[in-house]
């Protein structure tokens, strides 16, 4: 964990925009911007003010160092942010500065020099009521600015910034040694004595333009120090919070050296938008301010919010999901102890494609995962998140479902087809049609049929997966090590990652590959291949599903991004966490463009058509599966009936055997409407949690009875889950009029009055 | 409203009472007012409860 959190000090959330960072005053341009493009001119003119401390001087004098930064250069002229100054000035009416009433700090400065540096550096900490005394050799205020603009501006700048402070200004007072500063009692200077001014020993020391003499700390900066007005204007302001460091720290620090922008510009922001030209006397209209400041694309960096779909869908950066997982994962046993993003954790899609754009090379989903290993281990994990996908995982692994083979009078095979455990769910024919046409091509394919163990990954326990993970490999042993033919991409993926030892190649390459054949389907409109995201960059991959698409007659027309678009939904298994993300994530992803969609991964397919988003699997288009009449979705039911009915009919069909090992029958006659077939779906319900939950109370019978309705109601705790479940007795069978679940748990509903009632309530 | 039923516990044939039941998620524990049969202890929770309030604490739980 800790070198995910380290990762995070690369992050640029809040870095400076290019603008920003290339003022001498750091403007805070996102934040002028969103005041002009409300026409909030006093609110603008205080954001500026209190950057450049003398706002008509600077509007006045800055040359827009910013416009050579500006990203929008580059395609048509860079934002006029000089004229919208310009015009904030102009259009502000409450210009003048806050009164604030603070303690006077007891420390004197000296500032040797009255132009517009000394001058800022004395607003500055006169403002903080600091004892300032200006010491000018002149007999006027102002230094260069009385060659730059006309007096009437600056002096009524100056005259406006300064009403509220006090502060000593002595004209006419050359100071030409240190002494006849300390020996008035001051703590520090600053030297802004102008182009080839007496720097009193200050410039070029060893910690920048500054040192410790007699006492006294001695700073320089502005034209002496050879910058040109506008940075000899920040020059004075950043002194000030040098002084003010080494007044409370004794440390003399030179403000920071200046740092390129790390931001990396995201090319899809940026629009052609033509520079507005102002039409009133120089400056611009309201409507104009609100074209120009809308001009500016605002640079952050927020690949996140366009890339990881939590951070956009929570409206949390990365950076506050780094410190609640922080906290979840911290191992406490106190109850108080906070772990707020369990449920965060759990969501997450698991699609890396933030971590592939990440310009700050932060891995935010392996560290997710991460987090789920540590919750588990913890015991913090919530064990209703992923029960359903476990037990799922458990029944594909079960005799009922599972199949290793050789392909028939094979003893050992040199490909094993391995579908994975969705594909034959969704529909038994996705996975016998492409086997057969597998074992027509090559009869030395064998077939491992169960789950790849990603759920239990996905469910944080690792020792569990090791488990599972060392399983497939006995079983891939057994078949003699064949490469394995993968069909499902994340199956893929994951065996890739945790099993390298095994060789895998897609079924969609073989069937590019090995086959020429496939007939032609008659599909006018034209498709889009969804690549899901565990075949994200996976080209070879890609490039087939498009070749056998076009080869059986299908116009494709690729994505605007191609295939970096991230997840479907389904990754991670966080639908149950957090059902309203999975269903934001899955309608993000169907409206990637209008046309219908070509997917490859069968759960990409499931999602999109549970959103009713035109899809066909690209199985569909090779062997006429779901060509017409697509029957919809199974429910959680019937998939584990297609998975049992899948394996009957390959031992069947492929090795006229027969299956022996079957789930047993629920005992009872179940007669269940399609309203309440819906919502056990939708609730993940499975008749045969239904039976057993019968079965509990008819035994026990624990239940209760409302004698208006004629029905009863009973419960059970299954693992992490308590169903709930009211029916009807209708002669032989049982009506179910109801079900519905919670994930807490009823405690010591056995002890009653004192002492221990049932002992069989589990 | 489902409660204004009369609920019988089938197994001690009594009506059901509000009685304290104590209920546990994620390592805390609170109790709560649910109909519960006087003679044998066992408690009946209606759906409403169950996809109203009880559903809002686990989701509060969750993220806590």
């Amino acid at each position: 964990m800790e070198k995910y959190i380290k990762q995070f000090e690369n992050c640029l959330q809040g870095e400076k925009p290019f603008c920003t960072n290339i003022c001498p005053f750091h403007v805070d341009i996102l934040d002028f911007q969103a005041k002009m493009s409300r026409n909030n001119y006093n609110s603008a003119y205080k954001t500026f003010r209190n950057a450049v401390a003398f706002p008509d001087i600077v509007s006045a004098l800055c040359p827009e160092y910013c416009a050579a930064a500006c990203p929008r250069g580059k395609m048509d002229k860079s934002v006029q942010i000089n004229l919208l100054e310009k015009t904030c000035v102009a259009k502000a009416t409450k210009k003048d500065p806050t009164d604030y009433n603070l303690p006077i700090k007891n420390k004197k400065v000296a500032i040797i020099g009255a132009g517009i540096s000394g001058l800022a550096c004395a607003l500055r900490l006169s403002s903080k009521k600091y004892e300032v005394t200006i010491f000018e050799k002149t007999d006027r205020i102002g230094g260069q600015l009385w060659d730059l603009l006309p007096s009437e501006v600056f002096l009524e700048d100056i005259r406006r910034q300064f009403q509220f402070e006090n502060y000593t200004l002595n004209l006419n007072a050359e100071i030409k040694s240190i002494e006849e500063i300390s020996n008035q009692g001051f703590d520090a200077v600053y030297v802004a004595t102008g182009k080839n001014g007496h720097d009193f020993g200050a410039l070029n020391q060893e910690k920048g333009h500054c040192v410790i003499k007699n006492n006294i700390a001695i700073f320089a900066g502005g034209s002496l120090a050879g910058k040109d007005p506008m940075y000899a204007l920040a020059d004075g302001l950043n002194m000030s919070w040098s002084l003010e460091v080494y007044f409370k720290t004794g440390k003399l620090e030179y403000p920071e050296k200046w740092e390129p922008c790390k931001i990396v510009e995201d090319p899809d922001k940026l629009k052609k938008t033509e520079p507005v030209i102002p039409t009133d006397n120089g400056i611009f209209t309201d409507e104009e301010v609100v074209k120009e400041a809308n001009r500016c694309i605002r640079c952050q960096c927020d690949f996140c919010k366009k890339y990881f779909d939590l951070s956009a869908f929570t409206n949390k950066w990365p950076l506050k999901m780094r410190d609640e997982i922080f906290a979840t994962v911290t191992a406490s046993e106190s109850m108080l102890h906070k772990s707020p993003a369990k449920k965060l954790i759990n969501s997450c899609t698991q699609s890396t494609l933030f971590d592939d754009v990440c310009p700050g090379g932060i891995k935010l989903s392996e560290m997710i995962q991460e987090a789920r290993y540590m919750l588990h281990k913890q015991g913090k994990m919530p064990g209703a998140y992923h029960q359903f996908w476990l037990n799922d995982m458990n029944f594909s692994n079960s005799k009922f479902a599972a199949l290793r083979k050789n392909a028939p009078g094979q003893e050992e095979s040199e490909y094993a087809f391995f579908p994975g455990c969705n594909l034959g769910a969704a529909d038994p024919r996705y996975v016998s049609e492409p086997y057969k046409w597998l074992l027509s091509k090559n009869p030395k394919t064998g077939i491992l049929l169960r789950c790849c163990s990603i759920p239990v990954q996905w469910a944080g326990d690792k020792e569990l997966h090791k488990n599972e993970l060392d399983n497939l490999v006995k079983e891939w042993e057994i078949l003699g090590k064949p490469t394995l033919i993968m069909a499902c991409p994340y199956c893929q993926k994951h065996l890739t990652e945790f099993l390298p030892e095994i060789k895998t190649i897609s079924l969609y390459e073989i069937l590019d590959k090995w086959g020429s054949d496939w007939d032609s389907v008659k599909l006018d409109q034209v498709y889009s291949v969804f690549d899901p995201c565990s075949a994200r960059d996976v080209k070879p991959v890609q490039t087939a599903v498009r070749n056998l698409a076009e080869n059986v007659g299908v116009s494709l027309e690729e994505f605007p991004k191609g295939d970096k678009h991230g997840c479907c939904g389904f990754g991670g298994h966080g639908s149950i966490a957090n059902p309203e993300f999975a269903e934001y994530v899955a309608k993000q992803r169907s409206e990637l463009n209008e046309n219908p969609y070509i997917a490859y991964c069968i759960n990409c397919r499931d999602v999109f058509l549970g959103e009713e988003k035109p899809v066909l699997h690209i199985l569909d288009l090779l062997f006429d599966i779901n060509m017409e009449n697509n029957s919809g979705l199974p429910t959680v039911t019937e998939r584990r009936v297609n998975r049992v009915d899948l394996k009957e009919t390959l031992l069947k069909e492929i090795w006229g055997e027969k299956m022996t090992d079957k789930p047993e029958e629920c005992k009872f006659d179940l007669i269940i409407g399609p309203e309440i077939k819906e919502k056990m779906n939708e609730l993940k319900i499975l008749e045969e949690d239904i039976c057993e939950v019968l079965e509990f109370a008819e035994k026990s019978k624990r239940r209760t009875y409302k004698p208006e309705k004629g029905t009863y109601t009973c419960y059970r705790e299954i693992g992490y889950i308590t169903y709930w479940l009211e029916y009807r007795i209708k002669g032989e069978a049982y009506e179910i009029v109801n079900v519905y679940t919670h994930r807490m748990k009823i405690e010591l509903e056995g002890i009653w009055n004192g002492r221990k009632t049932d002992a069989d309530l589990r | 409203m489902e409660e204004k039923q009369t609920l019988i516990c089938d197994k001690c044939n009594v009506g059901m009472e509000d009685k304290e039941v104590q209920f546990k998620y994620l390592n805390r524990s609170f109790r709560h007012k649910v109909k519960r049969c006087p003679k044998c202890g066992q408690v009946y929770i209606p759906e409403d409860l169950a996809e109203g309030r009880m559903k809002e604490v686990e989701g509060i739980l969750e993220e806590k």
